[in-house]
Formats: C-alpha cells, sequence, structure tokens
C-alpha cells in the first residue's frame, strides 16, 4: 500500500490533471476511467477519488450525468478563477444565469428556481453585478421585467427585438433612414432615364429588370448605408412596408419590386378647410362653430 | 340618406329655387313621402303656393308622385329625389363636356334643359326661334338671366344635335316613371307580376323566386328605355304583364329609331330630359385617365382614353342596380371587348406614338436591363413575352453590333421578328402606308399591355385576337378609386404612418396592435393614437374577442379592421357637410356685402363701374369675387371626390 500522498502532491496532480483536461475542447466530457488514465499510478482509485473532490471543490471541473454515468467537464480557468469570489449563493444563480445563456432570465424566474427568498436572490444579483459577471438587460416583449444574463453575452434578437431596436426601443430614424435610402434605389432603378428632363416614360411591357429581394439586399450591403448587420429577410421587412406606404409594389409575380408615381394627393375633401378641422364633428348651423364663424374659412379664404 | 345630405340638398334648393322650394323640399326629405294636405299642415302654407312650388319642383324632376287609391279615394303622394337635387351641382361640368363634344349649340340645348327640366322637342324649337341663347349657365348662374346677344342657329342643326345626344344616350325620353316614386313603381310592378304569375299555380318559394328573377328584367328595361337588345328579352316575361301605357310608348320609340336610321330626322313630339347617368360614365373615364397619366405618363393615358371612348357607348350608366353581384366576373362573354385592330381603326392619328416619350427612353432601357443582367440576378428568368424587346429601329440597328443581345433576339415572338423586318423593309418603300400601320397598332398594343400589367389594372387581357382585345374591369376599378381618395383622406389627416397603419389592416384583415406595429416597424405607443383616430373618423373599426367565457379587458384581444363600405360612407357623409360648408360660407360671404352687391347689380352702375363705384367698394368687390370663386372651386372639387365616392 503506498504511503498517503500528502495534501500538497495531490494540489499538484491536481492541477496537472486539469492543465491536461483543458488541451482537450472545452465540451468534451470526461468519463470517470478516462480521468483516471490522466492520475499517475496503476489502480490509484483512492487517489483518483481524492483528486477528483479537489478539482470539484475548486470548480475546476463540474460533474454531470450522461445516462447513469457521471462525467465531467473541464471548467475554463477565467471561470474556476470567478466562482472562487462567489459565495454559495451567487455562484448557483450564476449557474441558473449561464444556463439561460443569450435569452437572459427573470429574477422572478430564478427565485422559483433556486427557490431563495427574494431579499437574497437580490443580494446575490448585486453582488454578481457589483463583480460584473452578470448584467441587466432590458426586453422588447417584456420591457417592465428585470433580465439577467452574463456579463460578457450580447442578448439575442427575441430580446432585443432584431436590427431595429437599439436599447429595446424602436430606432425610428434608423429605419427611416434606410427606407428613404431603399426608395430612392428603387425609383432610380424602375423608371428610364429620360433625355428631357420631367418627361414621363415607362419601361416595356414585361419588362423583368426590376430589382428583386436579393438585389436591394446586396444594394443595402455594398453601400455602407450602415453597420448594423441586417438579414434579408429584415430587408423584406423594409420592403414590405415600402408596399404599405404605397411607395412601391410587387411585380413580376412578387419576385421583383419596383417603385410607383403614386398620383397628387389632392383631394377635393382635405383641401377644403372641413377636411382638416379638428372641430368638424361639433360644426352645426346655429351652434357653437358654424360656417358663418369658423375661423378656419376665414384663414384659408385670406390665404 | 344621410343628414348632411339632407342639409346640402336643402341648401342648393334654396340657392337656385328659392325659399319656399328648399322649405318643401326640407320637409320632404324630413319626413318622406307626403300628401299634398300633410305638406301644407307641415309648411303652414297656403296649399296654392304649395301646389305651385311642388308643379315647379315635379318639372325639374326635384319631387316625383305617385297616385294611390286609398278608401276609394285617389290620394297623390310626394317624394323628394334627392339625387336630382344633388345634380344641380354638375349643370357646369355637364355643359362644359357638351360643349367640348357637340359644340355651342349642344351647350345651348343643354343648359335649356337643364334649367327646363325636361321638355318637347316641338316646343323647344318654337321656343327657341324666338328665345335666345345662353352659353354659359354654370352653379352659380343659376337664375335664368337671359343674355340677348346672339346669332340664332338653324332649327334644321338643333335637331341633329339633339338626335345624336340622344344617340349617345345624353338626352332621353321622359318616361312615366321617370316621374313616379321609385318604390311604387316597383311595387306596383312586382304585385302585377305576383298577381300573373299566381295563376302558373307555382310554389310560394317559388313564385317569389320567379318574380324576384322577372323583376330585375323589367326594371333593367324600364332604367335602360329604347335598347332594341331587350327586346329580345321582353319574351321571357308573358307579355300581357307589360303595363298597357308603357308597351305603347315601347313601341313608339322604336318607331322613332327607325325614323332615326332612315331619315336621320328627331320625332319632334317626345320629350325629352338629361341623361345624368351617362355623363357619369364619361366623368368617370376622365377620371381613370388622370389616375393612367399619373402612373404611366401622358401618352399611356392618352392612349387609354381613346379606348375607354370607344366603349363608352357600351356603358349605359357607372353602376348597375339590377345586374347580378357578379355577373359580368361569372361570364366573361358578357364582357364589353375591345381589340387594338378595332381601336387603331378611329385611333386619332394626331397622337403621336413613335416618338413620344415611350418610344425615345428605349435606349436607356435597353441598358438598364442589361446592367441588372449583367448583375447576374436575373439571367435565366423568363419573360413572359417578348416585349422587352425593342421596336424601335434606330435603338435595333445602333446596338446591333454589341453581340450580347443577339441571344435575346432569338427568343422575340413572331410578331416583334416580323415588325423587325417591317422596319428593315423600310428603304425598300414596300407598302410604307401598311408597315406604319402596323407599327402603329404594335405600339398601340404595347401601351395597353403597360395599361394592363399595372396593379391597378387598367385593361384586362380577354383574348389575343385583333393584337389584343381588352376590356375593362369597371367595378374594381370603381372600388380602387374609391379606395385611393381614402387613402388620399387618411394620408393628409394623419400622415404617412395612418396610411401605412391603414394599407397594413386592410391587406392583413384583423389585426392586434402588436401585430400591427412590428409589421409597420413603428413603435406601438406612436400608433395608438393614430389607430384611435383612424377609428374615430369611421376608417377603421375594433373587434373585442374574449379569451375567457367571462369578458374582462386585460383578457379580451382587440382586432382592429378596415370595413371598405363603412369607411367610405362615413367619408361621403362628411364630405357632404363639407360641401354644405362650403356653400353657407358663400352665402355668409355674400350677405356680408349685401348693399355693395345691390349696387354692383344695378344695370347703371354695371355700365359704368369706374365711375360710380368707389376705390374701396371696388377692392372689396374684388375680394367677394376672388373669395365666391376659391369656395366655388372648392365645391366642385368635393363633387369630384363625391363622384368618385358614392358614383363611380
Amino acid at each position: 500500500m503506498a504511503a498517503q500522498p500528502s495534501q500538497t502532491s495531490i494540489d499538484a496532480i491536481a492541477k496537472a490533471v486539469y492543465e491536461q483536461c483543458l488541451q482537450a475542447p472545452s465540451d468534451y466530457l470526461f468519463s470517470v476511467s478516462e480521468l483516471q488514465d490522466l492520475v499517475p499510478g496503476k489502480n490509484n482509485l483512492e487517489l483518483t477519488q481524492k483528486v477528483l473532490n479537489e478539482l470539484l471543490r475548486t470548480r475546476s471541473l463540474s460533474a454531470l450525468t450522461r445516462g447513469s454515468q457521471t462525467v465531467f467537464r473541464s471548467v475554463p480557468k477565467d471561470f474556476a478563477d470567478k466562482v472562487k469570489n462567489m459565495t454559495a449563493d451567487e455562484e448557483m444563480l450564476y449557474g441558473y444565469i449561464q444556463e439561460s445563456a443569450r435569452e437572459g432570465i427573470w429574477t422572478k424566474q430564478l427565485k422559483v428556481k433556486s427557490n431563495m427568498h427574494s431579499t437574497a436572490v437580490n443580494k446575490a444579483l448585486k453582488g454578481l453585478e457589483r463583480k460584473k459577471y452578470i448584467k441587466s438587460i432590458k426586453s422588447v416583449n417584456h420591457p417592465a421585467r428585470n433580465i439577467y444574463m452574463l456579463y460578457e453575452l450580447t442578448p439575442s434578437i427575441e430580446v432585443t427585438g432584431g436590427p431595429w431596436f437599439t436599447d429595446s426601443e424602436l430606432d425610428k430614424e434608423f429605419v427611416n433612414e434606410l427606407l428613404t435610402a431603399i426608395t430612392k434605389f428603387m425609383i432610380s432603378k424602375s423608371f428610364p432615364k429620360l433625355p428631357t428632363r420631367g418627361a414621363v416614360g415607362s419601361f416595356p411591357p414585361g419588362y423583368t429588370g426590376y430589382p428583386t429581394l436579393n438585389q436591394v439586399y446586396l444594394w443595402v450591403k455594398s453601400s455602407n448605408l450602415t453597420e448594423v448587420d441586417l438579414a434579408e429577410a429584415d430587408i423584406r421587412s423594409l420592403l414590405d412596408v415600402l408596399v404599405y406606404d404605397g411607395k412601391i409594389e410587387r411585380v413580376v409575380g412578387g419576385t421583383a419590386y419596383r417603385a410607383v408615381r403614386r398620383p397628387d394627393s389632392i383631394n377635393g375633401f382635405t383641401e377644403s378647410p372641413c377636411g382638416r378641422c379638428p372641430v368638424f364633428t361639433l360644426c352645426k348651423e346655429g351652434g357653437p362653430v358654424s360656417a358663418s364663424n369658423c375661423v378656419y374659412f376665414e384663414d384659408w379664404l385670406n390665404a | 340618406m344621410s343628414q348632411n345630405a339632407a342639409e346640402l340638398c336643402v341648401l342648393l334648393v334654396r340657392d337656385i329655387y328659392g325659399e319656399v322650394s328648399s322649405r318643401v323640399v326640407s320637409v320632404l326629405l324630413e319626413l318622406g313621402r307626403l300628401s299634398v294636405t300633410q305638406l301644407v299642415d307641415q309648411l303652414e302654407l297656403d296649399s296654392k303656393i304649395v301646389m305651385e312650388t311642388l308643379a315647379v319642383l315635379i318639372q325639374q324632376h326635384l319631387v316625383v308622385h305617385f297616385s294611390h287609391l286609398e278608401t276609394g279615394r285617389k290620394v297623390v303622394y310626394y317624394e323628394c329625389e334627392w339625387i336630382q337635387v344633388y345634380e344641380l351641382l354638375r349643370a357646369g361640368r355637364i355643359i362644359r363636356v357638351v360643349e367640348e363634344r357637340f359644340g355651342s349649340n349642344g351647350a345651348l340645348i343643354v343648359s335649356n334643359l337643364l334649367q327646363l327640366g325636361h321638355a318637347r322637342v316641338s316646343d323647344f324649337l318654337t321656343a327657341y326661334g324666338t328665345s335666345t341663347k345662353k352659353s354659359k349657365a354654370t352653379v352659380n348662374t343659376n337664375a335664368p338671366a337671359i343674355e340677348d346677344e346672339l346669332s340664332i342657329t338653324s332649327v334644321d342643326i338643333l335637331k341633329s344635335v339633339m338626335a345624336d345626344m340622344m344617340k349617345e344616350r345624353f338626352l332621353v325620353q321622359v318616361q312615366e316613371h321617370h316621374m313616379h316614386i321609385r318604390t311604387d313603381t316597383r311595387n306596383t310592378l312586382r304585385a302585377q307580376l305576383t298577381s300573373q304569375l299566381r295563376k302558373s299555380q307555382l310554389s310560394e318559394n317559388k313564385l317569389g323566386k320567379e318574380v324576384d328573377r322577372q323583376m330585375k328584367i323589367k326594371m333593367q328595361e324600364l332604367a335602360d328605355g329604347d335598347t332594341s337588345q331587350h327586346a329580345g328579352m321582353k319574351r321571357k316575361a308573358a307579355p300581357a304583364s307589360k303595363p298597357k301605357s308603357k308597351k305603347r310608348q315601347k313601341v313608339s320609340i322604336y318607331d322613332l329609331i327607325d325614323q332615326e336610321e332612315e331619315e336621320w330626322e328627331i320625332n319632334e313630339n317626345i320629350v325629352l330630359r338629361i341623361n345624368y347617368e351617362k355623363f357619369l360614365v364619361l366623368f368617370r373615364n376622365a377620371e381613370l385617365v388622370s389616375l393612367a397619366e399619373s402612373r404611366h405618363g401622358k401618352v399611356s393615358s392618352r392612349v387609354y382614353a381613346e379606348f375607354l371612348k370607344r366603349l363608352e357607348e357600351k356603358y349605359f350608366r357607372c353602376r348597375e342596380p339590377y345586374s347580378g353581384d357578379d355577373d359580368e366576373e361569372d361570364d366573361p362573354k358578357k364582357r364589353i371587348k375591345l381589340s387594338v385592330l378595332e381601336l387603331s381603326k378611329t385611333f386619332s392619328k394626331d397622337i403621336d406614338l413613335e416618338n413620344s416619350i415611350v418610344a425615345a427612353p428605349r435606349p436607356s432601357k435597353t441598358k438598364a436591363r442589361k446592367r441588372s443582367y449583367s448583375d447576374g440576378e436575373d439571367e435565366d428568368e423568363s419573360r413572359p413575352n417578348g416585349y422587352g424587346k425593342k421596336v424601335n429601329r434606330k435603338n435595333k440597328r445602333r446596338k446591333g453590333n454589341s453581340g450580347d443581345d443577339d441571344d435575346d433576339d432569338d427568343d422575340d415572338d413572331n410578331d416583334i421578328s416580323d415588325l423587325e423586318e417591317l422596319y428593315d423593309d423600310e428603304e425598300e418603300g414596300i407598302d410604307a402606308e401598311n408597315r406604319r400601320k402596323k407599327i402603329r397598332m404594335e405600339l398601340l398594343k404595347q401601351h395597353m399591355q403597360l395599361l394592363a400589367e399595372d396593379s391597378w389594372k387598367f385593361v384586362r387581357l380577354e383574348s389575343n385576337r385583333g393584337f389584343g382585345e381588352w376590356s375593362v374591369n369597371y367595378k374594381e376599378l370603381g372600388k380602387l378609386m374609391r379606395h385611393i381618395e381614402l387613402e388620399k383622406v387618411v394620408e393628409e389627416t394623419f400622415g404617412e404612418m395612418g396610411l401605412r397603419l391603414l394599407r397594413i389592416i386592410k391587406d392583413k384583415g384583423k389585426l392586434e396592435e402588436k401585430q400591427i406595429a412590428s409589421i409597420a416597424l413603428l413603435k406601438q405607443k406612436e400608433i395608438r393614437s393614430i389607430l384611435t383616430g383612424l377609428q374615430e373618423n369611421g376608417y377603421l373599426h375594433l373587434q373585442e374577442v374574449p379569451k375567457t367565457s367571462i369578458p374582462q379587458i386585460s383578457r379580451t384581444y382587440f382586432l382592429w379592421f378596415h370595413d371598405p363600405d363603412r369607411a367610405i360612407q362615413s367619408l361621403i357623409t362628411d364630405t357632404y357637410k363639407a360641401m354644405s360648408r362650403a356653400i353657407q360660407r358663400t352665402n355668409v360671404e355674400r350677405a356680408k356685402r349685401s348693399s355693395l352687391l345691390e349696387k354692383w347689380e344695378r344695370s347703371d352702375v354695371q355700365a359704368n363701374v369706374e365711375e360710380y363705384l368707389t376705390t374701396s367698394e371696388k377692392r372689396e368687390l374684388e375680394i367677394w369675387l376672388s373669395r365666391e370663386e376659391k369656395l366655388l372651386g372648392q365645391l366642385m372639387r368635393l363633387d369630384r371626390t363625391m363622384m368618385i365616392l358614392r358614383d363611380f
């Protein structure tokens, strides 16, 4: 029977094993026997057990179960260092938050999962936040919720609402600028250029050279309009909005788009003072507002 | 009819026929059909005055009547034909159109008929011998002011113009039912039909259906009047079912038509009136043409105008009240079609298609297309037809050298290559006239295709006969025009955002606020106020769908939706109101300056304006004239909106 290995030698062996584990891909799962091979000596069950305990204590390894087997995963060094600075509560919450990945997790859910008292949860979260291990984010879908995620992660599209959102607020200027730019592009591609200025011409019937979604997408990509990474689907929603604005229409069986000339929005109704009157519903002969005392008519007649 | 429409009608009648008439109309509109005694009670006026007023209004077709037998006594009921009152507004428009088509003689006839309501041809002609011409009669010059300054055109010319106008249905013969209350005409006809068909011992259910079917035919016949094509349809109904008087009338009409064809002369015994419905067809075409121009430019719109003009005679009115819901759509055979070949026969040579702006940009068009091809996106995209190809010869030549066009040329239609050959033949001078015709036809076809390709579907391709046969789906276009009008109002009132929201909801059906916001890429907070505004104006509506059996606000879906008919109706009502206000304001402005205007209207002052009016008076007069013009102009623009919303 070999002599009881000293604590210091166990630490050294543990360190060596941990270093070796780090060589493997980060998500590689070690079985007990594999780890045993890493520990020097043969039939060193006892030693292996001690080394493993040491590694688990220092959070260098985390234990998982695969089927009935217990397997281990190496924990990156920086993380292991972090955990060393945490209280037990913090560590547990940190685990849940880490699991939630880029979606983040709502404090209420944290409470339920951890089964901790809310003051304890809050205290632990505060501590983690102060150490810059986690951060609080805002979700577009639930703006009122307090959601946490790991400090180093960027929230997913579901949480941020996609490229149109800045700080979970829809970035109107950004959207409008893109819309204007695309409209201009569409107009330039939809009508033939005429030698005479101001003349109106059309492409011949059956013309298929109108820009497709992909072409617009490539144009936006190459035009340096924005640094935000826009997907083709995002461009499609922009084009949809333009279709709803009546500025472009789908052509060639819906595969391409072209700008349309819009009739002037001259309309007998909105031109007349009544069409823009804020008190139109109150207006009545003999009433407080009527055609005879109408100030809007006076302005309109004087204009 | 809405209250706002009633208000407008009363104002119109007051303006033109004075206070008493307007009160009669107002009571009739408010209370519906009334007998003379009831009317006298309501008005608290002398029955003689009431009777006289009614006579005038009946002559103008503003009031219709019907006699009933009640407890053995004949009682006559009167009803106001408010649509006819509204038509008073359109006098100016109608005269202008007629003047364009039939010259000053036509305008003369129409303006007189507008004043008289209806007139017997012979009376009109005799009166004309001594009467005078009135060239301009717009809404504001409604009082029959007579200007004695004209040369008398010969009666024969007038007669032939009248005959022409009748042939094109701008004038129609007054028939008995024109003077009768519509509901009563219909009820009487139905009663007659029912009693006749009852003899054939059909079951009650079948009887009802059969009566409905025959009613439709009969009403259509009444509305159409003298079209010979309905002779065929008459056989379906039992011949005796026709009211005697009408049958006689019909016969006389056919006689008239025969006579016309042989001798080209109008029967002087018939009574004529203006056919407002037919004018609406013209106005609708004009509106469509201007819409086409805004989309495709002048030349295409002129082609469209010529095309619509050729179809014009086939359309009696804008909306067929008695045709089934989708008759036209169901049966392509019934559609009214015209081929490019036929169109080209009468197509005005003055319209320059060849060197028009559409032909001119072709070189750049080719470039644009090549550019897009070289982008490598659409290389193998199939073109539905070969008309991406250029017809312009010079252009063809110029790019003939560039090799990359060769494969393009290969997939050309035969038509096109024929055409190219034609171009190539030009120098040899073979049958130049024929060739030019063919080129012109090809260009016409291209314009038609352009119009058909538009998402607004100005025309619809029916077949390929004669360089393509086309029809117009007026029903859909009417809907489209109404919607465009609504969109304009929404855009002006609620801005671009309002328009976007309306169009999204119209496209998607029913939507929650959240979904709308995410499609529109707008903030939920921002769109809420706009949606509410749209709802207040009646353009959008809200449906609540409770999630639970016990309705709770927090557990309810609120879905926005757009009901076109309700939205348009609400806009129509508002437009009536705006029109009333414009007239009222005109009256107010006039009243403010009544003494000045009285002075100005005096004949001695008119003769010597410079001397009798002070500088300040002249300035005030100028203000009044410009204001009146502005208000009346606005009224006409409102009427244009109204036509689109209500009549097309």
